[in-house]
């Protein structure tokens, strides 16, 4: 049996045999090969001794058992790792940050407190997924959508916590911010609500997000400071219909416009699908085509188009723009959505071309067009994320087909956050580029376009391959942690990382000697003075393990 | 409009698996429910020789047959969360090796573990690898079956549709590599067999 790192097997034993009492002997794992299931799929340190590991792992079914697992956690300083289903992977998977500590696996939380129709809202327990809310939704015919990421499989609340984003519309995509109150449990086994919630029996604890005083949410994402046992999410009323158009752009030029018109468009909400941009001419494909980019490969190119690319730099050369230009291939490729009644999107769709068509030569079609309500056949006929249904299809990504011979074990999520400009498209493509060309990293080769969750700025969302070799994986991780530090000296940081890379991540963090990470330490102090609860994650780690980690 | 559900086009070398598909039926109303260790399902793919096999092993023990082509969604949404949410059974499978982790991952919901798993990857010189991660107690048969080269595909789907062994003290997973690595790898999908326990 595994002991958790400073516990001494007796305490360990007198605290597994409390967990015990509180939640059953069948829901206290020890065992290796139930261990297994709490291993990081995708861990940059597969197949080595550094991999994060769990000790044990408890799984409570309330709120109460929770608590009372808190206090004896508390009484045996054991390291708690709160997971929501573990579906974190390519950011670190169901793994503790800091290895031996013992996973607190919500799953069996998995109820369904409210979805409220009329005003569009629901307030679920972390072992809710994707496909349980959208099961419950269907079943009750109710007009609702739940927004996703892709793959769906994970947890609504542990996917806001870590701040992850899905594809629908702006005000839903971004699910930390469509998150609307939350039930904590805090690191002394106090039970605390947010907002509205802390009105005992408030009717607007769904409605109303910083009900009144500092507004403290926020706190407890990426971070550990609390462990989540209800949060509430505003949903997405059915539209009545979509639209997607592409508009399309000849020169590499065109890019500075079109960001600045998309801008325009995203934050007067002219336009409020996911924008998704990606270069027929560069053969980079967008994000909700991606899928089907690896399945069926890439557009066939012609030899000349390929020696073209060859010689672009930082994809551009005014032959391949002409190439382009000649052959109609698009330089930028933008799909629009659109969601509402038929009148108007039609008009926000009109409203959208008359916008760009300021920029010389850009075309425009429409994609699609649907009505809803639709089933689940049809919505597998589009993007179904984009529809808000959950979907696994992902996976093909990882297949090994004659365009993708060598598909990696997993990957490591590279995903800085940069202005949204055309120049800082082009600026992050030649920094980051020539770094990971030196580094030997497979990232930034031809040219790579961000992606568009959220309205602000820009997100690269980069798969650095996990493989089955060890040295190759030292290479990559050692690569990853330069090209963070590169990008933090342009000031641009990640907006979400693995426990193997958080340290490195927040180091860009740095502004007046890390005088945020400072106060990260001295909240973690405050709040959780033993050091419980998820030690080291996002580099918050408690006092008597800090000289060890930085 | 992109129609997205031709999920498997442009995998290669699927050849005589593709001719088998429409003798594929899924099946759900024969054979017994809840008997332990005898799976509940098997989970087939038609575009992989092994997994043609194991429906045709399916078939002949009354095993419930789901058919998929690659993606899982359909299934899980429809059946599957909710068998394996009652943490009972167990489950055959044979799957290109990116649907097979889905699976794992997914099964991992309800606390689902892998009794055994072997990838299965097949090189242009016809040779294949297989990569076996079982039980100690399975271990032993499942390379039996694996090293007759001419049968493997049967053999390995009766294993997989008899079930899986009660749980013991040999529950660690043990790797082994049956058959020399081919110098060129073939670009179709390894196919994965595994059988998954609550």
């Amino acid at each position: 049996m595994r002991t958790p790192p400073g516990v001494s097997e007796a305490d360990y034993g007198k605290a597994l045999a409390e967990f015990r009492s509180i939640v059953g002997s069948e829901w206290v794992f020890t065992s290796e090969e139930d261990l297994n299931l709490y291993r990081d799929a995708y861990s940059p340190f597969l197949n080595e001794t550094e991999e994060l590991v769990a000790s044990g792992a408890v799984a409570p079914s309330s709120t109460e058992e929770v608590q009372r697992i808190v206090r004896v956690a508390n009484r045996f300083r054991i390291p708690l790792y709160p997971i929501s289903t573990g579906k974190n992977l390519g950011y670190g998977g169901s793994a503790p940050a800091y290895s031996g500590s013992v996973v607190l696996d919500l799953k069996r939380m998995n109820r369904i407190i409210e979805v409220n129709e009329e005003n569009a809202y629901a307030l679920v327990e972390p072992g809710v997924s994707y496909f349980d809310l959208y099961r419950y939704i269907q079943e009750k015919k109710l007009k609702v959508w739940i927004d996703c990421p892709d793959p769906g499989w994970g947890s609504l609340i542990g996917n806001a916590l870590d701040r992850g984003g899905g594809y629908t519309s702006a005000n839903y995509r971004n699910h930390f911010d469509s998150h609307c109150g939350m039930e904590v449990v805090l690191p002394s086994g106090e039970l605390l609500r947010t907002g509205m919630g802390a009105i005992p029996n408030a009717e607007t604890w769904q409605q109303y997000k910083s009900g009144c005083g500092p507004w403290v949410d926020g706190i407890f994402s990426q971070s550990n400071y609390g462990i989540c046992t209800k949060m509430g999410f505003w949903l997405m009323p059915e539209p009545e219909a979509y639209l997607r158009g592409a508009v399309t752009f000849q020169r590499y030029e065109d890019l500075h416009a079109l960001v600045e018109t998309l801008n325009h468009l995203e934050n007067s909400r002219i336009t409020s699908g996911f924008p998704d941009l990606s270069s027929p001419l560069l053969g980079y494909p967008a994000v909700g085509q991606l899928q089907l980019f690896f399945e069926r490969g890439p557009p066939p190119m012609e030899a000349e188009h390929l020696a073209l690319l060859k010689d672009a730099k930082v994809g551009y050369s005014p032959a391949l723009e002409a190439y382009g230009i000649r052959k109609g291939l698009p330089y930028w490729h933008l799909m629009l959505s659109f969601y509402g009644p038929k009148e108007v999107i039609a008009a926000q769709w009109a409203a959208t071309q008359r916008h760009f068509s300021k920029i010389r030569g850009v075309g425009f079609q429409v994609l699609d067009e649907v009505t809803f309500p639709i089933d689940a056949e049809t919505a597998a006929e589009h993007h179904e994320p984009e529809f808000g249904v959950p979907s696994l299809r992902v996976f093909s990504i990882g297949a090994r087909s004659p365009f993708n011979p060598t598909p990696s074990k997993g990957h490591m999520w590279f995903s800085p956050i940069i202005p949204r400009t055309g120049q800082a498209i082009i600026d992050a493509n030649r920094i980051f580029g020539e770094a990971a060309k030196d580094l030997n990293m497979p990232l930034f080769r031809t040219f790579s376009l961000p992606a568009c969750f959220w309205e602000r700025a820009f997100i690269f969302i980069l798969a650095t391959p996990v493989t089955e070799d060890p040295q190759t994986n030292r290479t990559y991780r050692e690569g990853f942690k330069k090209l963070i530090k590169v990008g933090g000296e342009q000031g641009w940081g990640e907006y979400r990382t693995a426990p193997v890379f958080q340290k490195s991540v927040m180091d860009v963090y740095s502004f007046n000697n890390h005088a945020l990470h400072r106060f990260h330490e001295t909240l973690k102090d405050a709040i959780d003075p033993n050091g419980i609860l998820s030690a080291g994650r996002y580099d918050i780690w408690p006092k008597h393990l800090r000289g060890n980690h930085r | 409009m992109i129609n997205r559900r031709r999920f498997m086009t442009g995998m290669g070398a699927v050849g005589s698996a593709a001719l088998a598909v429409p003798a594929i039926a899924e099946s759900g109303t024969r054979g017994t429910f809840g008997t332990g260790l005898r799976p509940t399902f098997a989970i087939v793919d038609p575009h992989h020789p092994a997994s043609v096999r194991l429906a045709v092993a399916a078939s002949r023990k009354e095993v419930h047959i789901r058919r998929v082509d690659g993606d899982l969604t359909a299934l899980w949404r429809s059946s599957l969360d909710t068998f394996m949410s009652a943490r009972e059974g167990c489950v055959v499978a044979c799957l290109g090796k990116a649907s097979a982790s889905c699976l794992e991952e997914m099964s991992r919901q309800h606390w689902w573990q892998v009794a055994y798993r072997v990838e299965h990857h097949r090189h242009t010189d016809g040779s294949i690898t297989h990569r076996v991660s079982s039980r100690g107690a399975d271990l032993q048969r499942i390379l039996e079956a694996l090293d007759q080269s001419e049968s493997w595909m049967d053999s390995l789907a009766e294993i997989g549709v008899a079930g899986a062994n009660p749980k013991n003290n040999q529950w660690t997973l043990v790797t082994r590599t049956i058959g020399q690595p081919g110098r060129t790898q073939d670009y179709s999908e390894p196919s994965v067999s595994l059988l998954l326990t609550a």
